[in-house]
């Protein structure tokens, strides 16, 4: 199995290395490298989010301030978590853990550093960044799994974050949010 | 500069050219963090996600099991460089035996195992081979964010009565379990990294270090008892 110690974008081959799922993969990794770039942050813009996620109206929001990162619904959290955890044990089952495996380090060398923080002691930033990080290792994993078509994943690979259900809507906000300088988007941002 | 050395070697060239004492040397240093940033990542970083109490520590949990494993890749890709085989052949330290159960365990892990890795790392910082040098200081931000979150964790843990003592039983265990991560007090390794300049303290004296320091966090910040402990380590070690 291929190994990389440093990668911009995913590797050429990567959806045919996978097997089922990899394109998905990849076309995800793409979304990240796509619009978080290593040079700063992007603008953003608000057309065709889906109406609703989740079962909750879609609501876009350029920030996302420190005290809503702990109203994100649990009962969606912990969801996802058993999705992360159902398609890891398939994956293992039917002798893909090397797939997995790849997939995890691809997606980890990826998104990890493009999405670190201008400032290494800004724990909102830290915790958003993590956020996205778990998230994408979640998709990964069910990507490889299931094969289907995903309504987070398409919103990564746009450049948008699902945040998460929040008091009633569904929380999205750019991508690249955690690496933003603190107080908002930047001046050739624009709303939709 | 050591008497050994007429100039730092700034890349893997350079480090073959002084000979294979100090490569070997280098790739002991390199081999460890190697392994022992994979088992951190693997034992206490990932596993401890699923635990955490709120969803904002879940994803600083995720944070750091990420930056955990691109350490690990990091001085993988050194190793690589120095043309160093096997360097995962040997199993990790024997403080990731340690069973992480609950969130204040895994808060504990950062507070003390990782602020061992921080007072080797700072040693490593003015490293004679200049690659490792670099690498460590890049990676210095991370580790002590690392440190400073267990450390905040750890804090509210101990003043909250229901966690006390699982603070204290924690940092008690990884304490003692940490200790052997400095290396023998009479050790030739340890002799032949401070010879070439890879190291410049004992590991006695980086080990007094990481009990002066943890003993500030658990006498002074928590306000809890430290366990009695040598500072010395006259066995052989995993």
């Amino acid at each position: 199995m291929a190994r990389y110690y440093e990668l911009s974008a995913p590797p050429e081959g990567l959806a045919r290395d996978l097997g089922p799922g990899g394109d998905r993969v990849a076309a995800l990794l793409h979304g990240v490298s796509a619009h978080v770039p290593a040079d700063g942050a992007r603008g953003w813009a608000s057309e065709g989010l889906p109406k609703t996620l989740a079962g909750a109206p879609v609501r876009p929001t350029p920030h996302v301030p420190a005290a809503l990162l702990d109203r994100v619904a649990p009962s969606w959290l912990a969801a996802l978590e058993r999705r992360r955890h159902d398609a890891r044990r398939r994956l293992h089952a039917t002798g893909r853990a090397d797939r997995l495996e790849l997939a995890e380090h691809v997606a980890m060398l990826v998104a990890t550093p493009r999405l670190r923080p201008a400032d290494p002691e800004d724990d909102d930033a830290l915790a958003m960044s993590g956020a996205i990080l778990w998230l994408l290792g979640t998709l990964v994993a069910d990507a490889l799994a299931e094969d289907r078509a995903d309504a987070l994943a398409e919103l990564i690979a746009r450049g948008w974050w699902p945040v998460g259900p929040v008091d009633g809507a569904f929380l999205t906000a750019p991508l690249d949010l955690p690496r933003r300088p603190r107080g908002g988007p930047p001046e050739r941002s624009r709303h939709a | 500069m050591p008497p050994a050395l007429t100039e730092e070697p700034r890349d893997a060239a350079a480090a073959h050219a002084l000979g294979g004492e100090y490569v070997t040397a280098l790739g002991k240093i390199i081999g460890s963090h190697v392994r022992n940033e994979a088992a951190g990542a693997a034992v206490f970083d990932e596993p401890s996600i699923s635990l955490a109490p709120t969803p904002r520590d879940k994803w600083l949990a995720c944070r750091m099991a990420m930056e955990e494993y691109g350490h690990h890749l990091k001085f993988n890709k050194l190793a690589n460089e120095l043309g160093l085989e096997d360097v995962q052949d040997r199993p990790p330290l024997s403080v990731f035996d340690y069973q992480v159960e609950s969130w204040t365990g895994y808060v504990m892990t950062k507070a003390i195992v990782d602020l061992a890795e921080v007072v080797l790392m700072e040693d490593l910082c003015e490293c004679s081979y200049v690659p490792l040098r670099e690498l460590c200081r890049s990676l210095m931000p991370e580790e002590r964010f690392h440190v400073g979150f267990g450390t905040a964790r750890a804090k509210r843990l101990a003043a909250d009565p229901g966690t006390r003592e699982e603070v204290r039983s924690s940092a008690h265990r990884l304490i003692a379990m940490t200790l052997p991560f400095f290396g023998r007090s009479d050790s030739r390794n340890n002799e032949t990294f401070r010879k070439w300049g890879i190291k410049r303290q004992t590991n006695d004296e980086a080990r007094a270090e990481f009990v002066r320091r943890t003993r500030a966090l658990l006498c002074d910040d928590l306000e809890l008892d430290y366990p009695e402990v040598a500072t010395r380590w006259p066995v052989t070690t995993s």
